[in-house]
């Protein structure tokens, strides 16, 4: 098996991170906001994941597993609030969804 | 046994009663939660022994409640606080036997205000006291934004921005003297007693007072900071104005004999001059403005502002005298106003109408009602056998050692209040009735009780006053701007 | 018997009070006439044992401490009575004079519109008397003051009693803010008091005037305004210049009020309290000078005022106040005992002119002269008793008024310049000459109302006939008082045992005892007597069945009579002068700065408010949800930056 440095997995994670926020800001559809949050949330599973290797130290696996399972619900609860909203708003642009105005 | 902290607990309890309890208890359940509450007053008050020595003679805890910040759930009673716990818990049962206000919530939010305001006349935490300093407001807010005349809104909005006005200040003062308490001890702690311990620096003991005395001033209604006060008195509705006029204003004073002056007291000697003018100023104003009102209510509310001046200029002049008639004062008001409010709301309610021009020879149609409006009316000008008199008196004889214009303005407040009052008795209960009065009933015995109750205190106390439980307090109060006085002219 | 009885004395009348207030209309008038008539006997006979009691020594004091009322820092308000023969025999003047007029109200307030709120009326009467009393026998003047403040407080509530007439309820209340002027320089005279006696301060007469004879620079600078404040107060009390406009209005209160409060007892307060606090006044001879020149112009003043009304009892009303203007000369001039001599000589034929008048208001249902005359035939008793009065007030020699007048002016003819801070000009001589010209207008207009009412053609409707015994007899009583009063204190010119009230009350009352000299004052008061008697021949030609029912006065200086009939027109300058700009004040001034400045503070803010909403809902929160995003983001950095680098 090839030995990996903590320092790439951060790297690759800030990458994922990274994209996971340019997406969430920057794309217009709601769906594909989504999927940029599920990258961020991977993102930091697999930097807690890093440091667990890295530390020999369990507790950041099992963090890892939090991340996925809180992850699994936010999508059930999002997902279906997204459904909602496209049957009565018929759009999924977010352009489109400005109720929220101050 | 607790005694306080099931004092303060109580009207919260029965506030969660009203929420819960079936509709038709739920006011019957709200009345019995603020009797029991005054039972346990009156007992507090058979327990409560001047002579012991030490500050406060009913003390619960201190026990620890925000460890890390070294506040603690401290409850203590005085003699100022006594009589102000009393006053509160006579009053919050008339005002909610008065309450026309429809539903069950207007009980639990006026019974909960009780628990704040007691609290706050009986905290010995500072945390704790701003915490119920702030808590009472927003009750009565609510009640009057929700239930209140037609320009409530604007007169809620108005509350809250001079409150808040105040508050800040006071919370950046409440701040700073914790810091400097756990710099100067090491121990976080916002007990009275201990903060007594390490007065703050005399260069930031001006400011800190000012922050006090800021928040206190503007809930006293020192004029200029008394804008809120008469649009929210004529727009309340009668239990949360009773609870407003008659609980909520004193905490203000309180907030200077119990925290201000005994924390601060170089700096309150200093500030003196501006407290005696301001009281000064705002008892002539008040005054003035009382007697031009057209609206029945509105002069009750500038005759509010203009007591509540002279007990500020009672707690400027700072002398023993002073202070203990400022204090009478402060909690017999409390009792004439509510009354006076009373029966303004008892006319209104029957005639749908509050101008001062509106009624007339009442004094034929309905005569117990009359005799009434008269007793408390006499009461409010001072007139001796009555509650008002020592209270007026003592702050009279007592600024004149320190400042005799004004005692010259406070003694030229008793004759301006002659001259308002007895022309709103005179219109509504002398002469010819008008339209409005004659369909008028004269009050029946049930609805007459709270309103005997309290003339019959007035009475009471006039002819037997408690200033000796008030004066232990506010001697000691004195004593301490003494000794500041004696350090600052060596 | 026990001193602690000295409290039944404001007790009793008190008590009736209560009891009639609680059985309200329940009451029937009989019940509380009695009610008020019984323990106003009650009162009196106490009064009589505790003057008694206080002569046996002659100068002995009983007092009664019931403890401290309140008190804090150095003011402290103790319930103390004393009697000593001065305050007792006050305390017989008025309990005596009381239950007189209490029994005469019996017959007096019988109109049938008037019996179901006869209990309102002796109850009031009653609480009258029972603060009268206290304001007597205080002996600290916190207490004092509550007696003070209570006869202000009963007076409006009983010159109001017919309270649907909207002119009645305004004069009621005319006098009560009148008096709370007064009232409200008495406070601050205390509070001058307290606060000059420092460590020493007490509000008890004995120990302040004990205090005071020890140390009299305690008062130092502040004597004279102490003074002054004090006669400010008793010119509200008693009616004198500048206070004194309550009074004439006040007369449209029922008859016996009238007479008791308005001519016995109230108004005899101010005077009572310089009495009292006599010692005060004599550490300022500045003061005393204002006292005794208040006095003089108020007799002046009031004198010339009570020529023109053609209501008989305004006249009586502005004739009260001449009378207290001498009683203020005497206490100016050091002549405490005669002026006290005159408050008790005044009361007896006061009282009895007002009740008389009132049996005349009762018979003809008016008040007005000119549809009055020839009641001589008409009403014997009534008339009978009227001359006494008339007799007694203008000074005829025997009855009880010329001595005490003569007292008065005598004593004010002996005093020094300096005594009354005049330094060298003779202004004692010019207070005499000015007290003897009010005398001698007593003559003129009380000489108008006597020929007017009681003798010449009848000119009203009707047959009036004499009143009924219970209203004739209280004024029986009263005409023997007036008549035989002057021998409580002969002058020693006389010849007979003389002095006695001197001997009586004059420990008490400071200020040098009139040294009753001899021949200047009998001259003195013969040639008054004189003068008088030439004054009412005048007046009788004048005014005893003119052809026309007119009595105008003055027809030689028509303007100024017509400015004195018009009151002087001091209502209208005090109006102008106070009442409006005043009023201006509050309306314009107060008013204008309320609603601009505060509220528009109060809008300002408001403004401020929804600015600072408007400005979170335009700017900040536009709708996007990824500038939310975007927010969160940056302040999630933001956090992290901070982390890290501290």
């Amino acid at each position: 098996m090839v030995s990996v440095g903590l320092l790439p997995v951060l790297v690759v994670s800030l990458l994922l991170f990274t994209i996971g926020v340019v997406g969430v800001l920057v794309r217009r559809n709601l769906l594909v906001v989504f999927m940029s949050l599920e990258l961020m949330l991977n993102a930091v599973a697999l930097a807690f994941v890093g440091f667990a290797r890295a530390r020999a130290d369990m507790d950041g696996q099992v963090a890892a597993l939090f991340v996925m399972a809180v992850a699994a619900a936010e999508v059930a609860v999002g997902l279906s609030l997204v459904i909602l909203l496209f049957r009565t708003r018929h759009t999924t642009q977010l352009d489109d969804l400005t109720m929220l105005k101050g | 046994m607790p005694v306080l902290t099931i004092l303060v607990g109580l009207p919260a309890l029965g506030a969660l009663l009203v929420a819960l309890l079936p509709k038709r208890l739920a006011r019957p359940a709200a009345l019995g939660a603020s009797l029991a509450t005054l039972g346990l007053a009156l007992a507090a008050w058979a327990r409560f022994d001047p002579t012991v020595p030490g500050a406060f003679a009913l003390q619960d805890g201190p026990w620890p409640w925000i460890r890390d910040l070294g506040v603690s759930w401290a409850l203590g009673l005085d003699g100022v606080g006594l009589v102000l716990v009393l006053v509160t818990a006579v009053l919050v049962p008339t005002a909610l036997a008065s309450d026309r206000t429809p539903g069950r919530a207007p009980a639990a939010l006026l019974l909960l205000c009780e628990s704040a305001v007691l609290g706050c006349f009986t905290a010995l935490d500072l945390v704790l006291f701003y915490a119920f300093f702030e808590a009472m407001l927003l009750p009565v807010l609510l009640v009057l934004a929700l239930w209140g005349g037609p320009g409530r809104l604007r007169a809620a909005v108005r509350v809250l921005l001079y409150t808040l006005a105040g508050s800040l200040p006071l919370l950046a003062a409440v701040a700073a003297t914790w810091v400097h308490h756990r710099s100067a001890t090491g121990v976080p702690s916002a007990l009275l007693a201990d903060l007594l311990a390490t007065p703050v620096p005399t260069s930031w003991a001006p400011w800190l007072f000012a922050g006090f005395a800021l928040a206190f001033a503007v809930k006293s209604a020192a004029v200029p900071l008394h804008g809120w006060l008469p649009d929210a008195y004529a727009e309340a509705p009668v239990g949360a104005l009773v609870v407003l006029a008659g609980l909520l204003a004193k905490a203000g004073l309180f907030g200077f004999l119990r925290w201000a002056l005994p924390l601060f007291p170089e700096a309150a000697i200093r500030a003196g001059p501006v407290l005696l003018a301001l009281g000064a100023l705002g008892v002539i104003y008040g005054g003035l403005m009382a007697w031009v009102q057209q609206d029945l209510k509105r002069v009750v509310a500038w005759t509010s502002v203009s007591h509540l001046a002279l007990c500020l200029v009672g707690i400027g002049a700072g002398t023993p005298d002073a202070l203990a008639g400022s204090a009478w004062l402060a909690a017999v008001h409390g009792l004439y106003v509510g009354a006076l409010f009373l029966l303004v709301d008892l006319l209104e309610a029957r005639s749908g109408r509050r101008g001062v021009d509106d009624f007339g020879g009442l004094g034929a149609m309905l005569p117990r009602f009359s005799f009434l409006l008269g007793l408390t009316v006499l009461a409010a000008i001072a007139v001796p056998g009555l509650a008002g008199f020592p209270g007026e008196i003592l702050v009279i004889i007592g600024t004149w050692r320190v400042a005799p214009v004004a005692a010259v303005a406070g003694a030229s407040g008793a004759v301006l209040g002659a001259v308002y009052l007895l022309r709103v008795l005179e219109k509504v209960c002398f002469g010819r009735p008008s339209e409005t009065a004659r369909v008028l009933v004269d009050l029946r015995p049930a609805p007459t009780l709270p309103l005997a109750v309290l003339g019959l205190l007035l009475v009471g106390l006039g002819v037997r006053p408690l200033v000796n439980v008030v004066t232990p307090a506010t001697d000691r109060v004195a004593a301490a701007l003494e000794t500041a006085r004696t350090v600052e002219a060596p | 018997m026990d001193v602690a009885l000295l409290w039944t004395l404001p007790g009793l009348p008190l008590f009736g009070a209560i009891v009639l207030a609680i059985a309200g209309r329940r009451a029937s008038p009989a019940f509380a006439a009695s009610m008020a008539g019984g323990t106003a006997l009650g009162a009196l006979g106490v009064a009589i044992w505790t003057l008694a009691a206080t002569l046996r020594g002659m100068g002995a004091r009983l007092a009664v401490d019931l403890g401290t009322w309140f008190a804090a820092g150095p003011t402290r308000a103790s319930a103390v009575l004393a009697a000593d023969p001065l305050t007792a025999s006050m305390a017989v003047m008025v309990a005596g004079v009381g239950f007189l007029i209490l029994l005469f109200s019996a017959g007096y307030m019988d109109a049938p519109e008037d019996r179901p709120g006869s209990w309102r009326f002796y109850a009031c009467m009653d609480l009258f008397l029972g603060s009268m009393l206290l304001l007597v026998l205080a002996d600290d003047l916190l207490l004092l003051f509550v007696g003070w403040e209570g006869v202000g407080v009963c007076s409006w509530l009983l010159i109001g009693y017919w309270f649907q007439d909207p002119v009645h309820a305004a004069a009621a209340r005319k006098a009560f803010v009148v008096n709370r002027v007064g009232d409200a320089a008495l406070l601050l005279a205390l509070a001058l008091l307290v606060g000059a006696l420092g460590p020493r301060a007490t509000l008890r007469i004995p120990e302040m005037q004990a205090v005071l004879a020890e140390d009299p620079s305690l008062l130092a600078g502040s004597a004279t305004a102490a003074g002054l404040l004090l006669l400010f107060a008793a010119t509200g009390k008693s009616a004198q210049i500048p206070l004194y406009t309550w009074l004439p209005d006040a007369m449209v209160g029922p008859t016996p009020v009238s007479a008791l409060i308005h001519a016995a007892t109230m108004v005899t307060a101010g005077a009572w309290l310089l009495l009292r606090l006599h010692f005060v006044l004599a550490l300022s001879p500045v003061a005393l000078g204002a006292v005794a020149v208040v006095g003089a112009a108020s007799a002046l003043w009031a004198g010339l005022l009570a020529i023109f009304p053609h209501d008989l009892k305004r006249v009586l009303a502005y004739s009260t106040i001449s009378q207290l203007g001498l009683l203020f000369l005497g206490i100016g001039v050091g002549a405490g005992t005669a002026a006290y001599f005159h408050l008790l000589t005044h009361a007896f034929f006061k009282a009895l002119l007002f009740l008389a008048a009132g049996s005349v208001v009762h018979a003809l249902h008016h008040q007005d002269v000119r549809r009055m005359g020839g009641l001589a035939r008409r009403m014997p008793w009534t008339t009978a008793a009227f001359l006494v009065g008339f007799l007694a007030i203008v000074g005829f020699p025997g009855f009880s008024g010329f001595f005490s007048k003569d007292a008065v002016l005598f004593a004010a003819l002996a005093a020094r310049p300096t005594d009354i801070g005049a330094g060298t000009f003779p202004l004692p001589v010019l207070l005499c000459m000015v007290g003897f010209v009010a005398a001698l207008l007593t003559a003129l207009y009380m000489s108008r109302i006597l020929f007017l009412v009681f003798f010449g053609r009848y000119r009203g409707e009707g047959r009036p006939r004499e009143s009924r015994p219970v209203l004739v007899v209280p004024l029986l009583v009263l005409s023997a008082l007036a008549l035989f009063g002057g021998l409580l204190d002969l002058p020693a010119w006389i010849g007979v045992d003389s002095g006695w009230l001197t001997r009586a009350a004059g420990p008490h009352l400071g200020g040098t005892p009139p040294a009753h000299g001899g021949a200047v004052e009998a001259a003195l008061g013969l040639g008054l007597a004189l003068a008088s008697l030439a004054v009412v021949a005048w007046a009788g030609r004048r005014w005893v069945d003119r052809q026309d029912s007119t009595d105008s006065v003055g027809s030689a200086l028509p303007g100024t009579a017509r400015f004195l009939a018009a009151g002087g027109r001091v209502d209208g300058m005090y109006d102008a002068l106070v009442v409006r700009p005043l009023r201006g004040l509050a309306r314009s001034g107060v008013a204008r700065l309320e609603a601009s400045g505060v509220q528009r503070a109060g809008r300002a803010a408001a403004a401020l408010l929804e600015a600072a909403g408007a400005w979170n809902g335009r700017v900040l929160q536009r709708g996007p949800v990824q500038d939310y995003a975007l927010g969160i983001a940056l302040g999630a950095a933001f956090l992290l930056l901070l982390a890290a680098v501290s």
